[in-house]
């Protein structure tokens, strides 16, 4: 079955749907790029290895079984198994490769060119063909052959040595930001790669390291170092350009993130804290002497929220339209009446695991949204539908293949 | 240092490196000049009318792209231009943010801005705005009636909690989202509070996510037989959407995942450790056979014969003890060595990188993943470079962000064929 013009929820098109893409990747950049574009309705069809099947599948917490990573990264995926090491398993991925608008890699450089699945290779069969190539340093430079991950990005970015406690360990992030970060701007890419090969018949790779979109991200650390020799280290939940900036606890042991650098919200907080003679304090006059004495002015703040309950202070500065927030868990999240309002989440029927709860498509298309269809599949799930409706495979080629182990 | 209200005066003009751009008929039939650059997204017109943060970096994205972005700025400048740090009275964040726009001041508060605004429109392919919810309406520049002057257009709105909701018309920014998408709470220490990013990473994600929309509305505009339409990004929803399957989590195992420090629940060891030479290195072993090659490296190799390592979840009950010993083998070495007996056995270790060791890597320097940038006042400024690297059709940072009304004459004069003493007329009252 081709799901080319495949509509979403609500009767609505789907953007992508005339976008087919081969995943060849793992574990976690690749697979989370391929799942944005399937998420606004590109036809994904996922490649595992038969006998190991994805690294995501042995990922994080399982529900009977079945590792929940692998249901959201994989949804609205069409997974098939196939060897890639084997010959045979090599002309089947270039046959299919031939039948797309993307590939999604993420094998250390050379690899792919090793197994006759190089660029020029699978271009020479499909001129307008897009090639997402994602490993830990790029496909240049001195250590582009090393292993990488996400948390190497995050470390040699500048994130982690920016981020966490003023005096303390550097701190990474406690979920993929290294991996992710870079499936977003991949898919980013994708997209307009696509647009160049619709105007000019012209495909290409994309080169991606998995630091390149945590610097981009973090962005001035670049210039403000060069042009003012300035590296603010970790400064806990400050920013070194805004002041007040920080997560305070109420007297009931909650946290309160408030922020405020114009001196228009800063009034605001201070007014609804009862602390307006900080108003008229020289030390807190204007957003460079909050700076300043940026200790002393949470010192205040702190003492006046610890005065308070949580629902206190949250009625308090939403009454004086002061920029706060609680700090919120995912229960607080999925039980909070905007979120609900907005759909964040929506529940997936699932036949592994039961109804399933994941994130919703963002952002939101008025005329051709996205959508969640189904949850990720087991591995080889379509390989059925894949080389037998569309690549005209016989049932005893697939049979032979199979006890071959090369799907 | 510390973020200065003022900025100077217009003074200076950049060279315009003007390029052939592609030709052939537009969506929607539109009128057009030739689009002033080469790259992936010439021929692609974006209007940025929006501020801080998420919206501009949008514009900038495709600009890297060859987009023609023509920045909208309220005739007194945008609030990029006085925020962060400057040096010589130049805002660096706007410098790096507004490179490769096309800088016209519009008052669009005013009818007069308002009509000029929607002629921009019918030139555009996309429209930015971070307004809040009602703003527009509020101008007569709704969706319903800027997609009038031209069917072909994608509006992007980005604001803290989206258009709909009843947050939707609260003020909010960024950090809130950071606070309400669930990131603080998962970010920094057990014992210590919830920690905020660093910097502006709630609009930094959305930004690249509505990227990502954008071209996603674009090729279903042109290769679907689609037409224009809004897209509606919030700030807080692209961040909790990459925080990981903690809704699944929660929802089908009632386990809440917190703060972890350096760990993470899904992977163990995982961690940042500190060589003899005082360096912090960071290491994550995803599969078993990583692992199984760290506590080779690191001469433990009766760990692998515990009956738990082999399973994830094992090894992350035993995150501790696999920490401590790997800790220890590493503070009795250096930084160099550790990552030279590291990559012998290939296993990933890195090293936490500051921003001056990021500017002394050969890998960064081989990879210009940092490029140098001439600016009209600063000389030159460093500016992270284009990424992603596309091979056929690359982007390109052509300059560093314009002064205020810097390309006033251009557009106003030059395409929407104002005259001189109209321009005056609006410049007299402060419409641009």
């Amino acid at each position: 079955m081709r799901r080319g013009g495949e509509v979403g929820l609500g009767g609505k098109s789907l953007p992508l749907s005339d976008v087919r893409v081969l995943d060849l990747s793992s574990l976690l950049a690749g697979p989370m790029a391929s799942m944005y574009l399937a998420d606004f309705g590109a036809d994904v069809v996922k490649i595992e290895d038969p006998e190991q099947g994805d690294g995501l599948r042995h990922w994080g917490l399982q529900k009977d079984g079945f590792a929940l990573m692998s249901k959201l990264v994989n949804r609205n995926k069409r997974c098939i198994t196939l060897n890639l090491r084997r010959p045979e398993g090599q002309e089947l991925a270039r046959r299919l490769s031939e039948r797309s608008n993307v590939v999604v890699e993420n094998f250390r450089p050379g690899t792919l060119e090793r197994w006759g699945l190089g660029f020029d290779v699978l271009r020479a069969a499909n001129p307008r063909l897009v090639m997402a190539r994602i490993t830990g340093y790029g496909q240049s430079g001195p250590y582009a052959d090393r292993p990488g991950f996400g948390t190497l990005g995050e470390a040699l970015s500048g994130f982690a040595a920016r981020n966490g406690p003023s005096g303390g360990p550097p701190t990474l992030a406690s979920f993929g930001l290294g991996d992710t970060s870079t499936a977003l701007l991949a898919a980013f890419g994708v997209m307009v790669a696509l647009h160049h090969a619709q105007r000019s018949g012209e495909g290409q790779y994309l080169d991606l390291s998995l630091y390149d979109a945590l610097v981009t991200l973090l962005g001035s650390h670049v210039v403000d170092f060069d042009q003012l020799g300035f590296d603010p280290g970790r400064t806990g939940s400050g920013l070194p350009f805004a002041a007040p900036r920080n997560a305070y606890q109420t007297s009931d042991g909650e946290w309160v993130v408030i922020a405020g650098s114009t001196q228009r919200s800063f009034e605001r907080i201070a007014e609804a804290l009862g602390l307006e003679e900080l108003r008229h304090d020289a030390r807190f006059a204007t957003n460079g002497d909050r700076l300043t004495h940026v200790a002393e002015l949470d010192e205040e703040i702190q003492a006046a929220v610890g005065r308070l309950t949580f629902s206190e202070v949250m009625r308090r500065l939403g009454d004086a339209e002061a920029p706060a927030s609680p700090v919120f868990d995912v229960s607080d999240l999925l039980s909070d009446p905007h979120m609900k309002a907005r759909g964040a989440t929506v529940v997936v029927p699932d036949d592994d695991t039961g109804p399933l709860r994941m994130q919703s498509v963002v952002p939101k298309l008025s005329d051709s949204p996205g959508s969640v269809r189904w949850a990720g599949p087991a591995a080889g799930a379509h390989n059925r539908e894949v080389y037998i409706d569309e690549l005209g495979l016989d049932e005893s080629e697939l049979e032979s293949l199979s006890a071959r182990g090369v799907i | 240092m510390t973020p200065d209200d003022s900025y100077d005066e217009p003074s200076s003009t950049r060279g315009g490196g003007a390029a052939p751009g592609s030709e052939g008929p537009l969506p929607g039939g539109r009128r057009r000049q030739d689009p002033p650059t080469a790259g992936a997204l010439s021929g692609v017109r974006v209007l940025d009318c929006a501020t801080l943060f998420a919206g501009p970096v949008i514009a900038s994205m495709m600009g890297d792209f060859g987009a023609d972005v023509v920045k909208i700025e309220h005739p007194r400048g945008d609030s990029l231009r006085s925020l962060g740090w400057n040096k010589d009275g130049v805002s660096l964040w706007w410098a790096m943010v507004s490179r490769n726009k096309r800088c016209v001041t519009l008052d669009i508060s005013l009818t007069e801005g308002q009509e000029l605004l929607l002629r921009l429109a019918e030139t555009a392919d996309v429209l930015i705005e971070n307004f809040r919810p009602g703003t527009f309406e509020r101008w007569n520049l709704a969706p319903s009636r800027l997609l009038e002057r031209n069917p072909a257009l994608v509006i992007v709105r980005t604001t803290a909690f989206g258009q709909t909701g009843p947050y939707s018309r609260r003020p909010g920014f960024g950090t809130l989202a950071e606070a309400m998408s669930g990131f603080a709470h998962m970010n920094g220490w057990p014992d210590k509070p919830p920690a905020l990013p660093p910097f502006a990473l709630a609009d930094g994600v959305a930004a690249i996510t509505g990227a990502f929309a954008v071209m996603a509305a674009l090729r279903w505009r042109d290769m679907c037989g689609g037409g224009g339409q809004v897209v509606d990004l919030s700030i807080y929803e692209p961040l909790f959407s990459i925080l990981g399957p903690q809704a699944a989590v929660y929802d089908s195992l009632g386990i809440e995942v917190s703060r972890m420090g350096n760990r993470t629940p899904f992977s163990a060891p995982r961690n940042v450790y500190r060589s003899r030479d005082g360096r912090w290195l960071a290491l994550s072993a995803s599969s078993t056979s990583i692992a199984e090659r760290v506590m080779l490296v690191v001469g433990h190799p009766e760990m692998i014969d515990e009956p738990w390592f082999a399973d994830n979840g094992g090894r992350l009950q035993h995150a501790g003890e696999l920490d401590a010993l790997i800790g220890e083998w590493i503070a009795e070495r250096d930084a160099e060595v550790v990552i030279a007996e590291f990559e012998r056995v290939q296993a990933a270790i890195g090293p936490v990188y500051s921003i001056a060791d990021i500017l002394e890597d050969p890998q960064y320097a081989a990879r210009g993943t940092v490029a140098r940038v001439p600016h009209s006042r600063l000389g030159s400024v460093l500016v992270p470079n284009v990424v992603p690297r596309l091979e056929g059709s690359p982007g390109a940072i052509r300059y560093l962000g314009p002064d205020l009304g810097e390309h006033n004459g251009e557009v106003y004069l030059g395409e929407l064929g104002l005259t001189e003493e109209e321009m005056r007329g609006l410049a007299s009252r402060r419409v641009v």
